[in-house]
Formats: C-alpha cells, structure tokens, sequence
C-alpha cells in the first residue's frame, strides 16, 4: 500500500507542475490575456495604481502563507489576523475606486 | 483475505492510472490550445481583470498548501513517528486522518478573494447596463446576466 501512496503522491506532483508550468507558459507568451491588467476600465483607460496594490498584497500574502507551509508542513497554519486585514483593506480600496469610478461615470 | 488486499491494490493502480490519464490528457489539450485559456483572466469586455487573477492566485496558493499538509502527513504515518505537538489536528473528527483541518482565515481570505470577485462583476455588469440575478433553490444557485431594457 505504500506503493500505491507513493505513485499517487507522484502523479498528484507531476499534474500540478504541468498544470503550473503550462499557465506560466500561457502566460508568458501571451496566450492568456493579460493586456489591461493594470488598466482602468473607464474611457481613458489610464494607469492604475488600485490593480497594482491589490496585486501586490495578494501576492505578498499568498507567498507569506506559503511560506509559512513550507517552514511546517504538518498542518496548515492560521492566517495573521493582520494579514485578513491587509488583503480586506486592499480590496476595499480596488472595489471602492471601481465603485466611484462607475458611479461618476453613470453621472456624465 | 490476502487476495482481497492484491484486489485493492490493483483497483487502485487502476484508478490512480485512469485519473493520470485523464490530467494528462486535459494538460495536453491546454498546451495544445484544444482548451482555450485566452480569456481564463479577461472580463466581458476582453481586458484582463484583477479580480480574477487574484482569485487564482489564491486558489492555486492554497490548494498547493494543501496538497504539501497532505504528503507531509502521509510521510509521518509512514514513518510510525508522533505527530508533532499543535499540528492543527484538535478538531478533526478523525485526529489520524491525514487531511488536515482548514483553518478559518483561510476560509476567510478565500471569502474575501471570492466577494470581491463577485462584487466586482457586478459593478461590470451595472457598467455595461446589464442585470445580474441570482437565484437559489435548493441545492442550486442559478446566476443569469440579462441586457436591461432600453426604454424608447
């Protein structure tokens, strides 16, 4: 049985690297969509600063909590209260610029 | 007894293969395009969104963490060592199971990277003048997105 254990193990790591490996490839080469990632969505179509913080703290977050799995990998680790409120904050402010900015586009 | 047990072992050789084949088989398509990824990250209107990416980063992220818990715990059963003190196991209906318990801020970062997405289709939909209604019933939940109705 333990056998059995190891070749699932296995296929589960060789499934997920392909699966990673072939979004990375679709992404880098521009399969995948990316154009306007960190653009407004109004008329200007400007730079965002609200995209790119939301990125950047989902980022920051997804590696601290990897991280943290990697350091113990016995059991999954708590979420840092302080992280809840970095990632909710940088989505409240995404959502509430997004908001306002249709708001004030509905009003012209 | 003992031919029961070569029984479960081939059985789960076979699905283990079966399963293989069939991931394989969907990455394959993926790289080849037969899937079409184009628009996995794009909004109605073709631009990427940030909502969704975030979403997959954060799904894939702890579904990875997940998955590393899992084989850790498989490896320390195999092994016949204690499992080590404050793994997160208190909980759990079953203390040997190897599937660990999810914490709730993990539930609650998935909750906040899911709303937002949500949320943020529906300021798209309201942008585009289109409605968006959701229906539950039991057992289901019946999203549907209509044009709004242009008054003459």
């Amino acid at each position: 049985m333990a056998g059995l254990t190891q070749v699932i193990i296995w296929e589960v790591w060789v499934l997920l690297f392909a699966l990673f490996a072939v979004l990375a490839l679709h992404l880098l080469t521009g399969q995948i969509n990316t154009s306007g990632l960190f653009m407004r969505k109004d008329g200007a179509r400007t730079f965002s600063p609200e995209r790119v913080q939301l990125l950047l703290a989902t980022f920051a977050a997804a590696f601290q909590y990897l991280n943290q799995v990697v350091k113990d990998p016995s059991h999954l680790p708590e979420v840092a209260p302080r992280w809840i409120a970095l990632v909710g904050g940088s989505h409240a402010i995404y959502l509430g610029h997004r908001f306002y900015l249709n708001r004030s586009d509905k009003k012209k | 007894m003992q031919s029961l047990q070569y029984l479960e072992i081939i059985l789960g050789y076979l699905v283990c293969g079966i399963v293989g084949m069939f991931g394989l088989v969907l990455v394959w398509k993926m790289l080849n395009n037969d899937i079409d990824l184009k628009n996995l990250l794009s909004d109605d209107d073709g631009q990427a969104s940030s909502s969704r990416f975030q979403l997959m980063v954060f799904i894939f992220v702890i579904a990875l963490s997940f998955f590393l818990v899992v084989v850790s715990n498989v490896k320390i059963r195999q092994s016949g060592l204690p499992k080590p003190v404050g793994s997160g196991q208190q909980g759990s209906s079953q203390p040997d199971s190897p599937i660990p318990d999810v914490p709730g801020g993990v539930l609650a970062l998935l909750g906040i990277s899911a709303s937002s997405y949500l949320v943020s289709r529906g300021i798209s939909a309201s942008t585009n003048g289109t409605t968006t209604t959701t229906t539950t019933a039991p057992g289901a939940t019946v999203t549907t997105t209509t044009p709004d109705k242009k008054t003459p």
